[in-house]
C-alpha cells in the first residue's frame, strides 16, 4: 500500500509539472480539475471507500441501497423519479477513534447531507455507500447531482435493469467517456427476477458485449434482484473485496489521471532535438538581424569616415582641401561622433526585416512539433520579436566603436608631410629670392647639387617626396579603413547578436526545453506502477 | 379529398415548393445553430416526403398508427397481442426491433405501395426470402385480425444505443397519423420520451399514450402521476391507456391486459368519421408547423450567411490593413532611408553617377552586362531598394495571413474551417513569398517603361539614354519615394541634396508636373501588383470559405414558401 501511494504521488507530481509547462491553459483545464480533486481526496480519509450507486430512474438503486444497509433509509416507490438527493450510509472503519469526524469531513467535501451511521462494523468496514438520484429523468437537477457525484466517488456501481440496460443515455453519455475507469467501475443488472433464468445469462452476456463496445471490456457485471435478494451476496462480496484493500480512492485517482494523461499525449509528439538545420536557422536569423540593424552600412560608413579623416590628416597637404568638400559619411547615417547608432532604416522597414527573420526562425524550430506546441511557440517567438527593434537600437547605440579614431602614425606622417612641405617652401622662397636678386642683377653664388641648384632640388624634391609619401600611404590607409570596417562590424554585430540571443534565441530554446520536460512529465504521469 | 382536411388545393403545390426549397439548403458552416439546423432540415424534408406530400395527394388511405416508445417498453409484444399473430419478434435483449414492421388488413394492402407514405423504405413481405433485418427496410405483414381502415406500424426504439434505430423511429413518428406512444411504469419520467411528446404537441399530432407493464400495486399512483405530467405538458387531450404487467403466454399478453388498447383500436376502426378527424388534425398540425419550421430553417441559413459574411470580412480587414501598411511606408519615404540613401550617396558621391551621365558609358555597360546575364544589372541603389521592398511586402503578407488566421480562430465556425484545412494557414503560402522578388522586379520594369513612355519626345529620350537605363530607373525610383511623401527638409540636406538632385534632374528632363504624375502612377502600380499578391494569399482562405457559403437566395425562397403555404390555407 505504501508503495502504491508513493506511486500515485509521483504521478500527481509529474502531472502538475506537465500542467505548469503546458503550451496553453485551456488544454490542461481537465488536468487541473483532477489535480485539485486528488489533493482534496487524498487528504480526506483516503483509506475509506466511497461507493456510488448510479443509474436511471426506476432501476432500483434505492431498493438496493436499503438492502445493503439493511434498513429502509431511502424511500422507494413506483412514482418516477423517486430519489432527488444523494444519501449516504457510513460503515465505521476498524479501530480508528477519529473515524466519525474524518468520515463527516469526507461527506462535507462530497456535499452529501443525508447521512446514516451503520452500527455493525462487520466486513464492509470503511465503506461509504451513496445512493444517487437518476441521470435520465425529466428532472435536470437530478442529472447534475448524479454527474457531480460520479466524478468524485471512488467506485461507481452502475445499476441497470432489463428494460434500460441498452439505453443510449447510459452508454453514450456516461460509460464511453469513462472508458479509462474500468477498474473503478461495476455494473449491476438489477430486477433480474423479471427475467427467466436463461434470459438472465443472455442479458448479462449482451450487456458485457455493449460494455466492450464502450471500451469497458472486462468490467464486472453482477445480476441481482434487490426485491428478492438474489445476487446480493455476490455484490456484497465484490464490494467487500474493494473495501478491504482500502485502495479504491487511490485507484479512482489513478483512473482519473489515466484519462487526462491520454488527452495530453497528443501534445507530446516528436521532441525536437537541436540539429544542423536549427543551428543554420539560428545563424541565418542572427545574420538577418545584423542586416536589419544596418551593421554593414554602419561599418562601411565608419570605413569611409576613416578614409576621410586619413585624407585630412595624412593626405598631401596641398590636396587636403578637396577632402573638405566631401560629405561626412557617418553623419549621413546619423552616427554621432563618439557613438554609433542604427542608421534609420525606416522604422517600418526594419520592423519588417526583423519580423521576417523571427518568423523564419520560429518556423524552422517548430516544424514537426505537435499542433498545440507549434502555435504556442510561434506566438511566443513572434511576441518576443516585437521587442527586438528597440533592443537592437539600444544595443547598437551602446556599442563602443573600437580603437583610437586617429592612429598615432598619422601624427608622424603629418610631421613628415609638414617637413617636406617646409623643405619645398624653403626651396620656393630661396628661388624667389634668387629671382628678385637676379632682377636686380645681383647673382650671389648658388650651391649646386649635380646639374641643379640646391633651391630647385629643395622645391621639387619636397613636392615629389610629399606626393610619394602620400602615394605610399594610400594602401596603408586603405588597409586601415578595412580594419576599421571589420572592427566596427565585429563590435556592432557582437552587440546585435547578443541582443538577438537574449531576446529571442534563449527564450525560444527555453520554451523548446519546456516541451521536452512536458513530454517527460507526461510520460512519467502515464506510467502506472 | 383535400377538402376533407379543410386544405385548399394550392396547399399541395406550396408544400412541394417548400420541399424543394428545404432540400436545397446547405448548412456547411459550423455555426452555433448548424447542428440543430441540419437536423431540422432532415426532419422537415423527411416529413414532407414521408408523410405530408403523400397524405395531401391521397387522403383516403388507411389511418397509420405508429407504435413508438422506449426500448424494452413492450411495443412488439403489444402489437403481437393486438393482432394475435407474432408479426414482430419480441425478446429480452435490447433493442429487439431493428427494422419496422407494418401490419395491415389485406384489403388495405394497395394503399402502402412504394410511392406512398415513407417512400424511402423498401417494402419487404414478411416471411419472404429477402433478408428483413437490415437498414432501409419496411416489413409488411397482412393479417385478417386487424380491422380494415387502419394500419399498425411497430417502430424501433427511440432511446437505445443503436443510433440508426433512434433516427428511424423519429422518421416513422413524423409520418404517423396517430402516435400510439408506449412507455412503462419504470420509464414514464425518462427525459428522452418527453422530448418526443413535446414534438407531438408542437405539431398537434394525434396521440394516445400506452402505459405498459404497470405492476398491480402501482396502478393508481403511476397512472395518476403520468396523467398529471401529461396535463402539465399540455397533452391533456391525449388518451391514456393502461396495460398492467402480466405473465406472458407464448410471447403474448393476456387479452384482458390489452383490452383498453384493443377497445381504442376497434372504436377507431368502426368510426370512419373519427379516423378522418384524427387524420385531418395531424395533417393540419403538420402543415401548420411547416411555417415555423421553415422559418427557423431560414433563420439557420441566415445565420450561416451572416457567419460567412463575418469570416469574409475578417479576411478583407486583415488583407486590407496589409495593403495600407505598404501604402503608408511608401508614402512616408521610409523605404529610402538608411541603406538606400547610403547607396545613393555612394552612387553620386563616388562620381559613378556623374561618370554615367557624362560618358554615356552606362548604356554601353548595360548592354554588355545584359548580353551576358540576360538581365539589366542592378545598381546598388536598386538592390538596396529591392531588398527593402521585398522585406516590407513579405512582412505585410505574413501579417495579413497571421491576422486572418487569428480572426478565424476566434470564431467557432472559422476554427472548424481551419481544422478541416489540415494545414497551418497562419503563415503566408510559400508560393506567395517566392513570387515577391519577381513582383518587385516586374514593378521596376513598369517604372522604366513609364519613364520611357513619358519621355516621349526624341530629345528627352536621347538625354535619358545618356544616363543609362539603370541610372534613369534609380533616378526615378528615388525621386518617386522622395516625392510621394517625402523626406523632411533635414533629411534631404543630410542626403547631401541627392534626392533633391535626382528630383531636379528628373524635373529637368520631364518637367515638374510630369514627375508628380509619374510618381503617382509608379506608386499605384506598386500597390496594384501587391494587391495581386494579397489576393493570391487570401485565396487559400477563400477556397475554404466559399464551398461552405449558402447559395444566395435560399433563405428568401424558404420564407416565400412558408408564406405561400400560409396563404394557400
Amino acid at each position: 500500500m505504501r508503495r502504491a501511494r508513493a506511486d500515485l504521488g509521483q504521478r500527481i507530481d509529474a502531472l502538475s509539472r506537465a500542467v505548469e509547462l503546458a503550451p496553453a491553459d485551456d488544454l490542461v483545464a481537465a488536468a487541473r480539475t483532477v489535480l485539485a480533486r486528488s489533493a482534496a481526496r487524498r487528504s480526506l480519509a483516503p483509506e475509506r471507500t466511497v461507493v456510488a450507486l448510479a443509474g436511471g430512474t426506476g432501476s432500483g438503486k434505492s431498493t438496493l441501497f436499503n438492502r445493503l444497509v439493511q434498513a429502509d433509509l431511502a424511500p422507494t416507490g413506483v412514482r418516477r423519479p423517486m430519489t432527488s438527493r444523494s444519501r449516504a450510509a457510513v460503515w465505521p472503519s476498524l479501530g480508528d477513534k477519529d473515524d466519525a469526524e474524518d468520515a463527516a469531513r469526507l461527506l462535507d467535501w462530497l456535499e452529501v447531507r443525508d447521512r446514516h451511521w451503520v452500527d455493525s462494523a462487520a466486513e464492509l468496514a470503511g465503506l461509504v455507500l451513496i445512493d444517487l438520484p437518476d441521470y435520465d429523468s425529466t428532472v435536470a437537477e437530478h442529472r447534475v447531482e448524479a454527474e457531480r457525484m460520479a466524478a468524485v466517488a471512488d467506485l461507481l456501481v452502475w445499476v441497470v435493469d432489463p428494460q434500460k440496460y441498452a439505453d443510449a443515455a447510459l452508454h453514450e453519455r456516461y460509460l464511453r467517456p469513462l472508458a479509462s475507469h474500468r477498474d473503478v467501475m461495476m455494473v449491476v443488472l438489477n430486477q433480474a427476477d423479471r427475467l427467466a433464468g436463461s434470459e438472465v445469462d443472455a442479458c448479462v452476456r449482451h450487456l458485457g458485449r455493449l460494455l466492450a463496445e464502450d471500451g469497458l471490456a472486462g468490467a464486472p457485471v453482477v445480476a441481482t434482484s434487490a426485491v428478492q435478494g438474489a445476487g446480493l451476496d455476490a455484490l456484497c462480496g465484490a464490494l467487500v473485496g474493494r473495501v478491504r484493500t482500502t485502495r479504491a480512492s487511490v485507484e479512482r485517482l489513478h483512473a482519473d489521471i489515466d484519462a487526462v494523461v491520454a488527452d495530453l499525449a497528443p501534445l507530446c509528439g516528436p521532441v525536437r532535438e537541436g540539429g544542423r538545420r536549427t543551428r543554420e536557422a539560428d545563424e541565418g536569423f542572427l545574420a538577418a538581424l545584423e542586416r536589419a540593424a544596418g551593421v554593414p552600412a554602419v561599418a562601411a560608413a565608419a570605413a569611409g569616415q576613416y578614409r576621410r579623416d586619413a585624407q585630412r590628416s595624412v593626405g598631401w597637404p596641398l590636396t587636403r582641401w578637396v577632402a573638405r568638400l566631401r560629405p561626412d559619411p557617418l553623419r549621413r547615417v546619423r552616427v554621432a561622433a563618439a557613438r554609433l547608432s542604427v542608421p534609420t532604416a525606416g522604422a517600418g522597414i526594419q520592423r519588417a526585416q526583423i519580423a521576417n527573420a523571427v518568423r523564419d526562425l520560429a518556423d524552422a524550430h517548430t516544424s514537426g512539433l505537435p499542433d498545440g506546441w507549434g502555435s504556442a511557440v510561434r506566438a511566443q517567438t513572434d511576441r518576443q520579436g516585437n521587442e527586438l527593434p528597440a533592443a537592437l537600437a539600444r544595443a547598437v547605440s551602446e556599442a563602443t566603436p573600437p580603437g583610437p579614431r586617429r592612429p598615432r602614425w598619422w601624427a608622424g606622417a603629418r610631421a613628415v608631410h609638414t617637413l617636406f612641405l617646409v623643405v619645398a617652401a624653403a626651396g620656393a622662397v630661396w628661388l624667389a629670392t634668387l629671382a628678385v636678386l637676379g632682377y636686380l642683377r645681383l647673382s650671389p653664388p648658388t650651391p649646386h647639387l649635380g646639374r641643379l641648384t640646391l633651391p630647385t632640388v629643395l622645391l621639387i624634391g619636397g613636392l615629389v617626396a610629399g606626393l610619394l609619401v602620400a602615394l605610399l600611404l594610400r594602401p596603408v590607409v586603405a588597409w586601415g579603413a578595412r580594419r576599421r570596417r571589420a572592427a566596427v562590424a565585429a563590435s556592432l554585430s557582437a552587440a546585435v547578436r547578443a541582443a538577438g540571443r537574449r531576446h529571442v534565441l534563449v527564450p525560444l530554446s527555453d520554451r523548446l526545453d519546456d516541451q521536452r520536460r512536458f513530454c517527460a512529465a507526461v510520460q512519467t504521469a502515464a506510467r502506472r506502477r | 379529398m383535400t377538402a376533407d382536411a379543410g386544405l385548399s388545393p394550392h396547399v399541395l403545390s406550396a408544400v412541394r415548393e417548400m420541399r424543394e426549397a428545404a432540400f436545397g439548403v446547405r448548412l456547411d458552416l459550423d455555426t452555433a445553430g448548424a447542428v440543430a439546423g441540419r437536423r431540422l432540415q432532415g426532419e422537415l424534408v423527411g416529413q414532407l416526403d414521408d408523410y405530408v406530400l403523400p397524405r395531401l395527394e391521397q387522403q383516403g388511405a388507411p389511418l397509420l398508427v405508429v407504435v413508438g416508445g422506449s426500448t424494452g417498453a413492450g411495443k412488439s409484444t403489444l402489437v403481437n397481442t393486438l393482432v394475435g399473430v407474432s408479426v414482430s419478434p419480441a425478446g429480452v435483449l435490447r433493442p429487439t426491433t431493428r427494422s419496422p414492421v407494418l401490419v395491415l388488413n389485406p384489403a388495405d394492402a394497395g394503399w402502402f405501395g412504394d410511392d406512398r407514405l415513407l417512400p424511402g423504405l423498401i417494402r419487404v413481405l414478411a416471411g419472404g426470402r429477402d433478408p428483413v433485418d437490415r437498414a432501409g427496410v419496411l416489413q409488411v405483414t397482412t393479417v385478417q385480425t386487424l380491422p380494415s381502415g387502419l394500419a399498425l406500424l411497430d417502430a424501433p426504439d427511440i432511446d437505445s444505443v443503436v443510433e440508426s434505430n433512434r433516427e428511424l423511429a423519429r422518421q416513422l413518428l413524423a409520418a404517423a397519423d396517430v402516435w400510439l406512444f408506449v412507455t412503462t411504469a419504470a420509464r414514464y419520467a425518462d427525459a428522452v420520451p418527453w422530448e418526443l411528446l413535446r414534438v407531438a404537441r408542437e405539431r398537434s399530432t394525434a396521440l394516445a399514450v400506452v402505459l405498459d407493464r404497470v405492476p398491480a400495486e402501482a396502478l393508481t399512483e403511476v397512472s395518476d402521476h403520468l396523467r398529471q405530467l401529461l396535463d402539465r405538458e399540455g397533452l391533456a387531450e391525449s388518451e391514456l391507456l393502461i396495460v398492467p404487467e402480466a405473465q406472458l403466454d407464448g410471447g403474448r399478453l393476456p387479452d384482458t391486459a390489452v383490452a383498453p388498447v384493443r377497445h381504442w383500436i376497434d372504436a377507431l376502426a368502426a368510426d370512419a368519421g373519427a379516423r378522418a378527424e384524427l387524420m385531418r388534425r395531424t395533417l393540419r398540425g403538420a402543415v401548420d408547423s411547416l411555417q415555423v419550421r421553415a422559418a427557423s430553417l431560414a433563420g439557420a441559413v441566415e445565420e450561416q450567411e451572416r457567419a460567412a459574411g463575418e469570416l469574409g470580412g475578417d479576411l478583407d480587414s486583415a488583407y486590407v490593413s496589409a495593403r495600407s501598411i505598404v501604402a503608408r511606408e511608401v508614402d512616408d519615404g521610409t523605404l529610402l532611408r538608411g541603406e538606400v540613401l547610403s547607396r545613393w550617396q555612394e552612387f553620386l558621391g563616388t562620381g559613378q553617377f556623374m561618370r554615367t551621365v557624362e560618358s554615356g558609358m552606362g548604356r554601353l555597360r548595360d548592354r554588355i552586362t545584359s548580353a551576358f546575364t540576360g538581365r539589366a544589372p542592378a545598381s546598388p541603389v536598386e538592390e538596396a531598394l529591392e531588398n527593402n521592398l521585398e522585406a516590407l511586402l513579405q512582412d505585410a503578407v505574413e501579417r495579413a495571413a497571421g491576422a486572418a488566421a487569428d480572426a478565424w480562430s476566434g470564431r467557432a465556425e472559422g476554427r472548424r474551417l481551419l481544422q478541416a484545412a489540415g494545414q497551418d494557414l497562419s503563415r503566408a503560402a510559400r508560393e506567395t513569398l517566392a513570387d515577391i522578388p519577381g513582383v518587385v522586379r516586374a514593378w521596376q520594369a513598369d517604372v522604366l517603361e513609364l519613364v520611357t513612355a513619358e519621355g516621349g519626345d526624341r530629345r528627352r529620350v536621347a538625354r535619358l539614354a545618356s544616363y543609362g537605363v539603370n541610372g534613369a530607373g534609380s533616378l526615378l525610383i528615388v525621386g518617386l519615394f522622395a516625392h510621394t511623401g517625402g523626406l523632411t527638409g533635414g533629411e534631404v540636406a543630410i542626403a547631401g541634396g541627392t534626392a533633391a538632385v535626382s528630383q531636379r534632374v528628373l524635373e529637368a528632363i520631364f518637367g515638374d508636373q510630369a514627375v508628380r504624375t509619374l510618381a503617382d502612377k509608379a506608386r499605384e502600380g506598386l500597390l496594384t501588383r501587391f494587391d495581386e499578391v494579397l489576393a493570391a494569399d487570401s485565396a487559400r482562405f477563400r477556397a475554404l470559405l466559399e464551398p461552405a457559403v449558402p447559395l444566395p437566395g435560399t433563405a428568401a425562397r424558404l420564407r416565400a414558401a412558408a408564406r405561400a403555404v400560409r396563404a394557400a390555407q
